[in-house]
């Protein structure tokens, strides 16, 4: 999962919340069990040194669009 | 704590470790560290995590090169999740706070996360919990390095948890060391249970994917007689099962007093207590329990234990075996009851419609002589060695006794002339378990020495059920009017024909239908080893003037639901402990 390879680059503290649960931005096992399909509105907070690079590069991601299935 | 409910197979409780088996048998142990060990086990669990996760990258960089980026993105997951550093942080604490080893850590919190995954109800978030049980082998592996524990080397007493367990897996355990078993498929009459009780070992089947839900190493419990496990139970319920367990320790040492004894009723009539057993062994387990006698040795263990057939010689030397433990005391050998659910690989077949009512157990025989001819050259050869008898199986039709008779006369011949020794007068008898035989039963008695009411599949036939189907397994119920009246004909037959008539069906284990069956004119009963000291004990707690009018009773009932009632009511009167 790109997502988390982008987040594990940087220092700051990624969490990723759908539906009211929240998941680690490191974490694919948390990640996976957000159970974020298709559609869900996530809301990404980055927090710590390095969190603007972080966030724009998440976004560049995203942007990007995974071809997560 | 985890509860999970199965099908009991063998009753007692049973508090231990338990080892786990998944197809590579790993065992382990959950031995706590010293605080001193934990950096060394944290530097374990890091080395193994990263060995796994090159080696699935190289895994995954092969199948790229074999078949393609779209499909090697299978293992994408795999190597995300080992790599996951929350997972690794999660079973650092567990190390440095509970002392564990890397390898029992790594276990536990690897069953917690496989639980959490099978709760989310997306499938194909679900589907990724196989990535975890192939991360959890992968780098257990590793960090148990070469240290893999031979399941048949046990050197302390363990419970067995497993998916199933084949014959030749529950034959080759080291019975000291096992203290029960917990199986995810299965029912009472599998090999497992069968051996559980012939060891006389708690075992609860059917459990569903119990071995998800236990770690090895963990604690335990097993209520073989409410057919209950309890994973990692806490102090309280321990506890509560510590007292069944005394419980049921003192009543089985009550029973073991009764050994000895003769099963006499008060009005001195003599019951006698025969065992029904599947392997050899087991004779000499019967024995001293205290049965007099083989009275159902079922041959069919010995096809389903080994791949292929078993040859003459095979199957000889069990037999022999077999009649040696018995110390010269009487041994009924029945011709192999192979069909329905019990096929195996090495004898062609063809899927029957009907299982139940087609090509099996004699009839399969009758239509494959050479197989059948090598059974009985081997059974008659064990008539040399004891008091043998032979019986036949599943027998509708004269005809089909009269073939076999005469397949039977055949053999004799075969071995008369090759001048092998085996006794010509051996007395042979027959199952009474199909409707036919035993309304004819009058017909039968002049052609046979012996009758043995099978009760298990009498039920089945004459009530139209199938007690494997779950569905409706309920409407099976031995003690049902008309079946009663089928043994009451049986009985009655063989009186008048003066032969000798046994009961083998699980109805003669159960106490609550020995004063029925006494009362029925029943004087032979041959059930699992396990049984015999409590129906001693029912034997000698009744008369048989008591036992003929509680069948008098029970004859008038019309349905089995009155009849299972007063038979409560009546046992209740004689040992109430039990009832």
């Amino acid at each position: 999962m790109q997502f988390v390879d982008t987040a594990a680059r940087f220092q700051a503290l990624v969490t990723v919340h759908c539906q009211g649960r929240k998941a680690d931005g490191r974490s694919p096992m948390e990640l996976l069990m957000l159970v974020a399909t298709q559609g869900c509105a996530l809301r990404v907070i980055v927090e710590g040194q390095d969190a603007q690079e972080a966030l724009a590069a998440l976004i560049q991601l995203i942007e990007a669009g995974f071809n997560e299935t | 704590m985890i509860r999970k409910k199965g099908i009991s197979a063998s009753p007692g409780v049973a508090i231990g470790p338990a080892l786990v088996l998944d197809t590579e048998e790993y065992l382990i142990p959950r031995r706590p560290i010293d605080p001193a060990q934990v950096p060394a086990q944290i530097q374990a669990l890091d080395a193994a995590i990263e060995t796994a996760r090159q080696e699935v990258a190289e895994l995954r960089a092969s199948a790229a090169r074999k078949l393609g980026e779209k499909t090697s993105a299978i293992f994408n997951y795999h190597e995300m999740f080992s790599a996951d550093p929350k997972l690794r942080a999660a079973v650092v604490t567990v190390i440095q706070e509970h002392h564990y080893t890397a390898a029992y850590a790594f276990g536990q919190e690897m069953k917690r996360q496989q639980r959490k995954f099978r709760e989310v109800v997306d499938p194909y978030v679900k589907e990724r919990v196989r990535d975890l049980f192939d991360i959890e082998r992968r780098v257990l592996r590793h960090i148990l390095g070469r240290a893999r524990e031979d399941i048949t080397r046990l050197t302390e007493p363990v419970i067995i948890v497993a998916h199933d367990l084949t014959p030749s897996q529950a034959v080759s355990f080291n019975r000291e060391h096992i203290l029960g078993f917990a199986i995810s498929v299965g029912g009472q009459t599998s090999h497992t249970a069968i051996i559980a009780r012939m060891l006389g070992i708690p075992a609860v089947v059917a459990l569903g994917d119990v071995t998800s839900d236990v770690t090895g190493g963990e604690t335990v419990i097993i209520d073989g007689t409410h057919g209950v496990v309890v994973a990692n139970p806490d102090h309280e319920t321990i506890e509560d099962y510590r007292a069944d367990q005394r419980e049921y320790h003192a009543f089985e040492m009550e029973l073991a007093g009764l050994r000895d004894l003769p099963a006499v009723t008060h009005d001195g009539v003599t019951v006698s207590l025969l065992a029904n057993i599947e392997l050899a062994s087991e004779a000499r387990t019967a024995m001293e329990l205290g049965a007099e006698g083989i009275g159902l040795y079922r041959t069919e263990f010995l096809f389903l234990a080994s791949e292929r057939l078993p040859t003459e010689e095979q199957q000889y030397e069990v037999f022999r075996e077999a009649v040696q433990h018995a110390n010269s005391k009487p041994v009924v050998i029945r011709t192999m009851d192979l069909g329905a659910d019990k096929m195996m690989d090495g004898l062609e077949f063809q899927h029957d419609h009907n299982p139940a009512l087609g090509l099996r157990s004699l009839r399969y025989c009758l239509q494959h002589l050479d197989m059948f001819k090598i059974h009985l050259r081997a059974i008659l050869r064990a008539t040399a060695e004891g008091d043998v008898r032979i019986m036949f199986p599943m027998i509708a039709t004269l005809t089909e006794l009269r073939q076999a008779k005469a397949t039977l006369a055949d053999v004799m011949e075969d071995l008369e002339e090759e001048r092998v020794p085996f006794r010509r007068d051996v007395p042979i008898g027959m199952m009474v378990e199909t409707p036919a035989a035993a309304m004819l039963s009058s017909v039968f008695a002049r052609e046979v020495s012996f009758l043995s009411i099978g009760t298990n599949d009498l039920t089945q036939y004459t009530l139209a059920v199938d007690r494997a189907n779950e569905r409706v397994a309920h409407l099976y119920t031995p003690h049902n009017p008309a079946v009663l009246k089928l043994v009451r004909e049986v009985v009655r037959a063989a009186r008048k024909g003066k032969v000798t008539v046994n009961l083998c069906g699980e109805m003669a284990g159960q106490p609550l239908y020995t004063q029925l069956l006494l009362g029925l004119g029943l004087r032979q009963l041959s059930m699992a080893p396990k049984d015999v000291a409590e129906i001693k004990k029912m034997v000698r707690s009744t008369s048989i003037e008591d036992c003929e009018a509680v069948a008098r009773k029970v004859l008038r009932f019309d349905a089995g639901r009155q009849v299972l009632n007063f038979l409560r009511g009546e046992a209740r009167k004689i040992m109430p402990e039990a009832f």
